[in-house]
C-alpha cells in the first residue's frame, strides 16, 4: 500500500506527474472524446491519431464520438498504415501501477508495439478499476495475464527520458516525450 | 580492445590531472548513488526483495544447464530460434550469419554490455553489415570512436563539451546545439531515420525467462523498444547468466534493479518480448523473426568456480560502480578492463578474458567494501577480489621479499622496527625508503608510521591491568561477569596506542574490569594483498588467542574497523570449517557498537559530561550549552568504509550524539583513500592522495558551514583514515573514543 489513503487514481496521477506524464480522471465517453479531440487539434495538424485495438479503444461510441468531431482514428493494423507518420498514438492500458506511475500495456495485434512507442504523445485509456497501489499487487495479476497467453508487454512510466548528456534529465528521446493518461471511472463510489 | 602491457601507472596520471574525468565522473556517480540511497531508504521490503533475488539467482546459477534447455524449447515454441554460443568469436559468426542469411545491410542496437563484451560491432562492420548505436550515450560513444566507462551510464566520463566535441566531429558539423536538450532532440531526428531503414535489430536482455523463453529489456529512452518492434529480424544476445526459472520470479529484480541503477522505482520502459511477437508489423513485408543467442564466452566456468560463480549473481546496474572511491578518482576507462569496471568488473574480466585482463587493474580495489554494502543481490565483491589478488600472486610471484611478507603482517612489521635500534629515523632515510619501494612497492613519498614508546599492553601493565598475549593463552585470566576484552589489534597494540588506552578507561568507567589482549593479525592486510594463505593461519592465531574469551561469553570489543569486520565479515570465509570462527565473529564488537548496547551505562557516565571537558562542573557546563546554543561544539566525524559495510557507523553517531553540548556532523565520502597497505604502495599512492584530498575538501566545507571556530575536532573511526587525514588534513584527528574519554573524565 502506498503511505498515503489517496484514493489510487490520485496516487496514481501523483506519480506520474512527477515523472514528466499526465493523467486526468474523466467521466464517460464523450469526456474521453472531448478530451481526445484537444490533444489531436493542438498536436496533429490533420486531427489524425493511430490507434492500437483492444480494450477500452474499441468502444464503438467513442470511434462515433471522434469522428463526429473530425478525428481520425487509423487503426495501426489497417492495410498501408504509416505508424511513423504519425504524431500521436492511442492504446488501451491493462494495468497500472499508482505508486510508479506505471502503465501494463498487452498486446496482440500485429505492430501493437508501435503505437505507444513512435509518435510524440501517447494517449492511454486507463480504467480506474485496473489501477493497483504497488508493485507487488499487479504483479500477480500481470503475470496471472501472461501465463494465460498475454506474452507480449512494455511497461511505461513517463515519458522517454535519458540523462546521458552531463547528468542532466532530457525528456522525449525516442519514445514518446509526452504521455497523457485518461482514467475512465468505471467505479463511481468504489475503492478507485 | 584488450591491451596488454597497458601502462596503469601512466594511465591513473593521466586520469588525476584529466579535466574532463576529474569534473564529470565522481560527481555523476556521488549523484546517482544519492538517488540509489534514497530509493532503497523508501522501500520498506528492500531486504526481503534482496535474500530473494539472491535466493533466485543461486538456484538459476545451479539449474543453468536445464534452464539452457528449456529456453531453447520454450523459445521455439514461440517461433523464434536460439543459438548456443560457446564462446565471443561463435557469438559473433551466428550474429553474422543470421544478418547475411536475413539479407540485412543495417541494424540498429540498444545498449548492451554482452556485445560490447564479443566486439559484435567491429565483426558485423566487417561482414559489411552497418550498426548504428541508439542508446543516446552508446550512440556518442561511437561518434566519438570511444567506449563505454560504465555499465549503465557509458559516458559518464564525458563532460557537455566532450559531447559536443563528439557531435561535431562524429556528424561533422559545423555548428553544434549548446544544451542537452538539442543535442538530444538532434539524435532523436537522426536516429529515427536509421530505425525506420534498418533490417536487423539487436538488443541485449536483463533477464531471460526460461520457461517462456522471454527477453525482458529494461530501458529509459525507448530505443530498445524501436530496435525490438521496428526492424524486421530481431536479434537478443544474453549471456547465460541473465536465465531465471520463470515468470514470477521477475519481480523481486524489478523492485531492486532500477532503484540500485538510477533510484527510480522502475525504468521508464520495460519489454516483455516473447518471440517474434505476432509475426507481423506494418512496417514490414511478411513475417518477423526473433532469435535468441546465449553466450557462455567463461561463464559456464565461472560457475564451477568457487569464487568467481557469485559473479553470475550480478544483474548489472553499476550500484557498486557509482559507490567506488577508485572509480569515482579515475573512471572506469582505468579502473577496468576492456568491458567491465571496478571491483565486480575483475572478477567478470577474470571470467570472460582470464586472469591476465584482470590482473591489469584489480589492484586498484581498496576492499573499503562500499560495493558489497550496496549490492541489490549482495555479492562479496570485496573477498571476490582478495581471492582473484591470490591467484594473480600464485601466477606472478608476490614480490616484495621478506618486507613484504611483513607488510601481510603488520605485528611482525611493528615489532621488527622496535626491536631494531634507531629504525625509526633509519626508515626515513632516502636509501632505505628507496630499498623499500623497490622491493615492496612502499612508496617513498608516504611517511612511515610513528610508533610510540610503549605498546598497549605494556602501559596497561605498568598500570596494574590483566594483559593476554598470544602464546601465554587466557588461562591464567578466569573470565567472570564483569570482565569485557579490549582486543588491542596491530595498530592499537603498536600505534594507535592513546585511543587504546582512552577505550580502556572508558570501558573502566562503565565498570568493566577491562582485559587487553593481543596477539595475531587479523588477517586484513594478509587478505587485502590476497595471501590467502597467510590470512588464514593469521585468523586461526587470532581465534585461538581470544576463543576461550569467546567460548566464555565475555564481550570483546575492538578499536580498528577493519581488524573488527575482518573477523565477523571474513573469517568465515577464511575458517569455513572452524565452528568456533563462528561464535567468535558473534563475540567480537566495534567498540561504539558496544556502547551502544550499554545505553543506560553510558548515558550515567554521560550525565556528568560537558563539552568543554573535565574542568567543569558538568552540570552548569550542560545548563550554559542549552542556553547558549552559539556555544555548541561541533565535531566533524568521519566513518571508516568497512565500519559503514557492517552497519556500525550509526552507533557511533548515536553515541557522539548523546554528549551534551556537542554537534555531530558525518561526512559523506565513502572511503579516505589510505584503505591500509593501499596509501604506501607505489601503484596505488596517487590514487589515495587524490582520495584522501577529497575526503580533507569535505571537511574544510563542513569547517566553514559551520563557522570555523565551532569546528574543535575531527574524529575518525579507523587507524588508516586518521594517519591519511594526519598527512592531508589541517587538524590532527582523533578516535571518537578519545572524545568520549575526554568529556568523561
Amino acid at each position: 500500500m502506498p503511505a498515503s489513503a489517496q484514493p489510487y487514481h490520485e496516487t496514481f496521477a501523483a506519480a506520474l506527474g512527477v515523472l514528466g506524464g499526465r493523467a486526468r480522471r474523466v467521466r464517460g465517453g464523450r469526456a474521453v472524446a472531448d478530451a481526445i479531440e484537444i490533444i489531436a487539434r493542438q498536436h496533429s495538424d490533420s486531427a489524425s491519431v493511430l490507434y492500437e485495438p483492444g480494450g477500452l479503444v474499441d468502444d464503438v461510441a467513442l470511434h462515433l464520438a471522434l469522428r463526429a468531431r473530425g478525428v481520425k482514428l487509423v487503426s495501426v493494423e489497417s492495410a498501408g498504415a504509416q505508424p511513423a507518420a504519425f504524431e500521436i498514438g492511442l492504446t488501451s492500458v491493462e494495468l497500472a501501477i499508482a505508486q510508479s506511475g506505471t502503465l501494463l500495456i498487452g498486446g496482440d495485434v500485429g505492430g501493437w508495439g508501435l503505437v505507444a512507442a513512435l509518435p510524440r504523445i501517447h494517449i492511454a485509456l486507463l480504467r480506474t478499476s485496473d489501477i493497483e497501489p504497488d508493485l507487488s499487487a499487479a504483479f500477480p495479476r500481470f503475470e496471472r495475464a501472461f501465463s494465460h497467453g498475454q506474452r507480449n508487454w512494455v511497461w511505461v512510466s513517463g515519458p522517454s527520458k535519458t540523462a546521458d548528456i552531463a547528468m542532466q534529465l532530457v525528456t522525449g528521446v525516442h519514445g514518446p516525450n509526452m504521455l497523457e493518461v485518461l482514467i475512465v471511472d468505471d467505479q463511481p463510489g468504489g475503492r478507485g | 580492445m584488450s591491451s596488454p602491457g597497458r601502462d596503469l601507472d601512466a594511465e591513473i596520471r593521466a586520469a588525476l590531472t584529466d579535466p574532463s574525468i576529474q569534473q564529470a565522473v565522481g560527481p555523476a556517480a556521488r549523484t546517482v548513488a544519492a538517488a540509489r540511497r534514497d530509493a532503497v531508504e523508501g522501500f520498506a521490503a528492500y531486504d526481503a526483495a534482496r535474500d530473494r533475488a539472491r535466493a533466485i539467482k543461486e538456484s538459476a546459477i545451479e539449474a543453468l544447464p536445464e534452464l539452457i534447455e528449456m529456453a531453447e524449447e520454450a523459445v521455439e515454441r514461440a517461433g523464434g530460434t536460439v543459438h548456443r554460443a560457446e564462446d565471443a568469436g561463435a557469438a559473433c559468426e551466428i550474429i553474422v550469419d543470421i544478418a547475411q542469411r536475413e539479407d540485412c545491410r543495417t541494424a540498429v542496437k540498444s545498449k548492451s554490455m554482452t556485445s560490447e563484451e564479443v566486439h559484435l560491432n567491429a565483426a558485423l562492420e566487417r561482414a559489411g553489415v552497418h550498426v548504428r548505436e541508439t542508446d543516446l550515450g552508446e550512440y556518442i560513444v561511437q561518434l566519438d570512436e570511444d567506449r563505454p566507462s560504465h555499465i549503465v551510464a557509458p559516458i559518464l566520463h564525458k563532460s557537455l563539451e566532450d559531447v559536443r566535441q563528439a557531435f561535431r566531429h562524429g556528424l561533422g558539423l559545423d555548428d553544434v546545439p549548446e544544451s542537452p536538450e538539442q543535442l538530444t532532440q538532434l539524435a532523436r531526428q537522426r536516429l529515427r531515420e536509421e530505425f525506420l531503414a534498418a533490417d536487423l535489430g539487436i538488443t541485449g536482455a536483463n533477464f531471460v525467462i526460461a520457461e517462456s523463453g522471454t527477453i525482458i529489456v529494461v530501458e529509459n529512452e525507448g530505443n530498445a523498444r524501436l530496435c525490438t518492434q521496428v526492424p524486421r529480424v530481431h536479434v537478443a544476445l544474453a549471456g547465460v547468466e541473465k536465465l531465471i526459472p520463470a515468470m514470477a520470479d521477475l519481480q523481486p529484480f524489478l523492485e531492486l534493479l532500477p532503484r540500485s541503477a538510477t533510484g527510480q522505482l522502475l525504468s521508464v520502459y520495460l519489454s516483455v518480448i516473447t518471440g517474434p511477437g505476432w509475426g507481423r508489423s506494418p512496417l514490414v513485408e511478411g513475417d518477423r523473426a526473433f532469435h535468441l543467442v546465449l553466450l557462455d564466452n567463461g561463464r559456464m566456468a565461472m560457475r564451477d568456480d568457487p569464487v568467481l560463480r557469485e559473479a553470475l549473481c550480478c544483474i548489472r546496474c553499476g550500484a557498486c560502480l557509482n559507490v567506488c572511491a577508485p572509480y569515482q578518482a579515475v573512471g572506469g576507462h582505468v579502473y577496468g578492463g576492456p568491458t567491465y569496471q571496478s571491483g565486480i568488473g575483475a572478477a567478470w574480466e577474470a571470467g570472460v578474458r582470464g586472469l591476465d585482463t584482470a590482473a591489469e587493474f584489480a589492484h586498484l580495489c581498496s576492499t573499503c567494501s562500499r560495493c558489497q554494502d550496496v549490492c541489490p543481490v549482495r555479492i562479496d565483491i570485496p573477498w571476490m577480489n582478495s581471492a582473484l589478488r591470490g591467484r594473480i600472486r600464485d601466477k606472478k610471484g608476490d614480490g616484495g621479499g621478506r618486507f613484504g611478507a611483513l607488510l601481510r603482517e603488520p605485528r611482525r612489521l611493528y615489532e621488527t622496527v622496535r626491536r631494531t635500534p634507531g629504525a625509526s629515523w633509519l626508515g626515513e632515510l632516502p636509501p632505505v625508503r628507496w630499498y623499500l619501494e623497490k622491493s615492496a612497492g612502499v612508496d617513498r613519498r608516504r611517511p612511515l608510521p610513528e610508533l610510540p614508546s610503549l605498546t598497549l599492553t605494556e602501559w596497561y601493565e605498568q598500570q596494574g591491568g590483566a594483559v593476554v598475549h598470544e602464546g601465554n593463552d587466557g588461562a591464567r585470566v578466569e573470565p567472570s561477569a564483569s570482565m569485557v576484552v579490549l582486543w588491542a589489534d596491530c595498530h592499537t597494540e603498536h600505534v594507535e596506542t592513546t585511543a587504546g588506552q582512552a577505550a580502556v578507561r572508558v570501558l573502566q568507567r562503565l565498570g568493566y574490569d577491562v582485559v587487553v589482549a593481543t596477539g595475531a593479525c587479523c588477517g586484513r592486510a594478509a587478505l587485502s594483498q590476497g595471501d590467502v594463505p597467510a590470512a588464514q593461519r593469521q585468523a586461526r592465531g587470532l581465534l585461538g588467542l581470544l576463543e576461550p574469551f569467546a567460548e566464555a561469553g565475555v564481550p570483546i570489543v575492538g578499536l580498528e574497523p577493519s581488524c573488527v569486520s575482518s573477523v565477523v565479515c571474513e573469517h568465515e570465509h577464511l575458517l569455513p570449517d572452524e565452528p568456533s570462527a563462528m561464535i567468535l565473529a558473534i563475540r567480537v564488537q566495534e567498540i561504539f557498537d558496544f556502547l551502544n548496547d550499554n545505553t543506560s551505562a553510558v548515558g550515567n557516565i554521560l550525565a556528568g559530561a560537558g563539552a568543554g571537558g573535565s574542568d567543569r562542573n558538568g552540570a552548569a557546563a550542560e545548563q550554559e550549552v542549552r542556553g547558549a546554543s552559539a556555544g555548541a561544539r561541533t565535531v566533524l566525524v568521519h566513518g571508516h568504509c568497512q565500519q559503514k559495510t557492517a552497519g556500525w557507523y550509526p552507533a557511533v553517531l548515536e553515541v557522539l550524539g548523546r554528549v551534551p553540548g556537542v554537534e555531530v556532523r558525518s561526512t559523506t565520502a565513502e572511503c579516505c583513500g589510505m584503505a591500509g597497505s593501499y596509501g604506501y604502495k607505489t601503484a596505488t599512492y596517487e590514487v589515495s592522495r587524490e582520495l584522501g584530498r577529497r575526503l580533507v575538501g569535505e571537511l574544510d566545507d563542513m569547517a566553514a558551514a559551520a563557522g570555523s571556530q565551532g569546528v574543535e575536532d575531527v574524529l575518525a573511526c579507523g587507524t588508516s583514515c586518521r594517519s591519511q587525514l594526519r598527512e592531508l588534513g589541517r587538524t590532527v584527528p582523533r578516535h571518537p573514543i578519545e572524545l568520549i574519554e575526554e568529556v568523561t573524565r
